[in-house]
């Protein structure tokens, strides 16, 4: 392994997991989610020369895994609509809260992207934002959205007062 | 639980679930990301042979296409009501380019309303003796005469010309074709007949 690879391996090792898990949350299939997380690395690997001179290369891959995971979710909700009656969605097993989990699934794919950056990764709308490439007004709307359909499908009330029914 | 907390610590709960075998992903990563590297370098030197190859394809017959190209636009009135005409030359210079392309003898150069140059050669010269231009501004005088072969220049010539009591000058400005720097130069041109 060369100098280049070396200090490609750490910034690797620092920052898989967390992306893995974050498109874990927007594609809801372990697999998939890492195989994404790997792409995105790869792309990383591949331009390492230039990016590795950003202020924050894991910002940059961190970008790319999540188009990546909300362009693989969109076209395996079309894929799932249109096989609906063919086979039922299979959901993965052993979830702490199963009913949360489906709720999240029963988002669109942005709106996911946006809970899961901002729930898991504490990210303000602003970082939630650049890391979606959008404006920080359809972040904002994106988590908004999101909140209330899960308030609803939660059967709860959001902290902003918003009632579930 | 409020549905803010629910959120937060399901999400992270789900999320913690995931722990990807890194060594495993690091080692396919850089696998991939070394082909795709070489992939693109070979990508990147197609390319650059594929600009050689055409530029060496393509380029003797854009060259020869420039070089039969017309000077540029049709020259001014100016030009063509006091130059237009035929002037006539005897060449006795021994310059090299003129004895190489036997260019000794008797001369006449037209220049037609149009911009167009034609020459009446010696019977020696083997040149090519039509498909010329010219372009006259104000005292400025440009052609591609012997571009085709005595020449073997892109370049048009540029020179000062003068006529008075019929008697046709050129002084080179500009010009890097001995042999027509040599006809064009070497005796004043003697005016035949206006066209």
């Amino acid at each position: 392994m060369d100098a280049t690879e070396a200090e490609f391996s750490w910034i690797f090792h620092e920052e898989f997991a967390s992306v893995a898990r974050t498109a874990y949350l927007i594609l809801h299939d372990r697999t998939t989610a890492e195989d994404v997380a790997q792409e995105a690395f790869t792309r990383l690997f591949v331009n390492w020369a230039k990016i590795s001179h950003y202020e924050r290369p894991g910002a940059w891959v961190r970008r790319v895994a999540i188009r990546l995971a909300v362009r693989h979710a969109q076209r395996e909700r079309i894929r799932v609509a249109l096989l609906r009656w063919v086979e039922p969605p299979q959901h993965e097993t052993a979830a702490h809260d199963p009913d949360l989990m489906s709720a999240i699934q029963a988002l669109p794919p942005q709106q996911r992207a946006a809970v899961a950056l901002h729930y898991l990764e504490d990210r303000p709308v602003a970082e939630i934002a650049g890391l979606m490439s959008c404006s920080p007004a359809t972040a904002k709307v994106h988590l908004f959205k999101a909140r209330k359909r899960l308030a609803l499908l939660l059967h709860e009330r959001d902290e902003e007062g918003n009632d579930a029914a | 639980m409020p549905l803010e907390r629910r959120l937060r610590d399901g999400m992270q709960r789900e999320a913690a679930n995931l722990a990807p075998d890194l060594p495993a992903r690091l080692e396919a990563t850089l696998r991939d990301g070394r082909r795709r590297g070489r992939r693109q370098q070979f990508r990147t030197a197609l390319a650059f042979a594929t600009v050689i190859l055409g530029v060496v394809l393509l380029g003797p017959p854009v060259i020869d296409a420039l070089r039969r190209a017309p000077v540029g636009a049709s020259p001014s009135p100016t030009a063509a009501t006091t130059l237009t005409g035929s002037y006539a030359t005897t060449l006795a210079s021994t310059d090299a380019a003129v004895t190489a392309n036997r260019m000794q003898g008797d001369w006449t150069i037209g220049f037609g309303s149009s911009g167009i140059l034609t020459v009446t050669t010696p019977s020696s010269f083997t040149g090519t003796r039509s498909g010329y231009s010219f372009q006259v501004t104000g005292d400025q005088f440009r052609t591609d005469l012997f571009g085709a072969d005595v020449c073997s220049t892109l370049l048009p010539g540029t020179y000062q010309w003068n006529l008075v009591s019929g008697q046709l000058t050129f002084t080179l400005v500009d010009d890097t074709c001995p042999g027509r720097v040599a006809l064009l130069t070497s005796a004043s041109w003697s005016a035949i007949a206006p066209q």
